[in-house]
C-alpha cells in the first residue's frame, strides 16, 4: 500500500500590495518549500506547502522561521504570523483572509516602514543596598542592628527611586521618537523594564542612538536593545 | 561567557520569544509538534501550552476542549 504524505500550508506572514512575488519565491522555507502568495483583494498571505513528515517544529525551525520573517520584512510590509500556524490548504488561507480582512488592512496600513526594538533595562545595583549586619553582635547591638537595617531600608528606598524615576524619563524620551510601546515597568527586582518600541524605519538610527546615551547616563543600569525586528509585538 | 556571546543568546532569547510568543494568532486549528510530542490538532490557543503541559495531556489522554488527535 502506497504512503501518501498529509501536506498542510505553512502560513509565515500576511503582506500587502507592496510585496515583492520574485522575492519571495526566492526565499526557501523552514523545510526547504517553496513560498508563494495566497491573495485576497488586495492582501496576501505567504505560505508554503509543507509534508508533515518534513516539518519539525523544533527550536532550529523557530530560528529559520525568525530569518524568513526578518527576510520578507526588510523589503516589504509584513505581519509575522505566530509559528507553527499551519493550515489545511489554501482555501482555509483564503477564509482566514476573509474574516480577518479589515483587521489586517489596518494594521498593515499602521505598520507600513516600522520595525520593532525590543528593550529590556536591568538594574545593576542590587548589591549596592544590601545590608552589612555583623556576626559578631553582642548584647547591647540591637540599636546598632536596628540602625542598620534602616540604611538599608533608606538605600533600597533611594534606589526604587532613583529607577522608578529614570525608568519614566527613559520610556518617555523613547516614546517620542517611537509609534507605540508596549512593555512592564517595575521598580522593584532586577528588570526595572521589559519592553517594545515600534520604530519609523527613518527614525531606527536616532533611536539607537538614543539608547546609547542613556547607558551613558544611567550607568547603574544596564540597557539590552534588540532588533530591528518584525512587528511581532503590534500585530495581535 | 564573554559579552559576544552574552548578546547573541539574548538576541537569540528575545527572537524565540517574538516568534512563539507573539504575531498574528489565526483562529483554527493548528498542528504542533515539540520534543518528539505526536502531532495533535490543537486550538491556537494552546499553542502556548509548555511542553510539560502538554506531556500530561497526551499522558492522562484526556480530551482538552478543541483536541483532536489525529487518526
Amino acid at each position: 500500500m502506497k504512503h501518501e504524505e498529509r501536506v498542510l500550508a505553512c502560513l509565515y506572514a500576511i503582506a500587502g500590495d507592496d510585496f515583492s512575488e520574485t522575492l519571495v519565491s526566492g526565499i526557501p522555507g523552514m523545510a526547504g518549500e517553496s513560498l508563494y502568495p495566497v491573495r485576497y483583494n488586495g492582501i496576501v498571505a505567504i505560505a508554503g506547502i509543507v509534508g508533515r513528515e518534513r516539518l519539525t517544529l523544533d527550536k532550529s525551525a523557530a530560528l529559520a522561521y525568525g530569518e524568513i520573517l526578518d527576510t520578507l520584512s526588510e523589503n516589504f510590509t509584513v505581519l509575522p504570523c505566530r509559528f507553527g500556524t499551519l493550515l489545511k490548504d489554501d482555501d482555509a488561507i483564503t477564509e482566514v483572509l476573509q474574516e480577518c480582512y479589515a483587521f489586517y488592512e489596518r494594521k498593515l496600513v499602521e505598520l507600513k516602514d516600522k520595525k520593532e526594538f525590543g528593550l529590556t533595562i536591568l538594574s545593576e545595583k542590587k548589591g549596592a543596598a544590601t545590608c552589612n549586619v555583623r556576626n559578631d553582635r553582642k548584647a547591647g547591638d540591637g540599636k546598632e542592628y536596628l540602625m542598620l537595617k534602616y540604611q538599608q531600608f533608606k538605600a533600597e528606598h533611594e534606589l526604587k527611586k532613583n529607577t522608578r524615576s529614570a525608568i519614566d524619563v527613559i520610556r518617555l524620551e523613547l516614546q517620542e521618537i517611537s509609534s507605540e510601546c508596549e512593555g512592564n515597568s517595575s521598580a522593584n527586582g532586577q528588570i526595572p523594564f521589559s519592553g517594545s518600541f515600534l520604530v519609523e524605519k527613518k527614525n531606527m538610527d536616532f533611536f539607537c542612538s538614543k539608547v546609547k546615551i542613556f547607558q551613558r547616563r544611567y550607568p547603574e543600569l544596564k540597557f539590552l536593545l534588540t532588533g530591528p525586528w518584525p512587528p511581532f509585538s503590534f500585530v495581535s | 561567557m564573554n559579552d559576544s556571546d552574552a548578546s547573541q543568546n539574548v538576541t537569540v532569547l528575545e527572537l524565540l520569544d517574538r516568534v512563539l510568543n507573539k504575531g498574528v494568532v489565526i483562529a483554527g486549528d493548528i498542528t504542533i509538534s515539540v520534543a518528539d510530542i505526536d502531532l495533535l490538532y490543537i486550538g491556537v490557543k494552546l499553542l502556548l501550552s509548555s511542553v510539560d503541559t502538554m506531556e500530561q495531556h497526551k499522558k492522562s489522554n484526556l480530551k482538552m476542549p478543541g483536541v483532536e488527535h489525529e487518526a
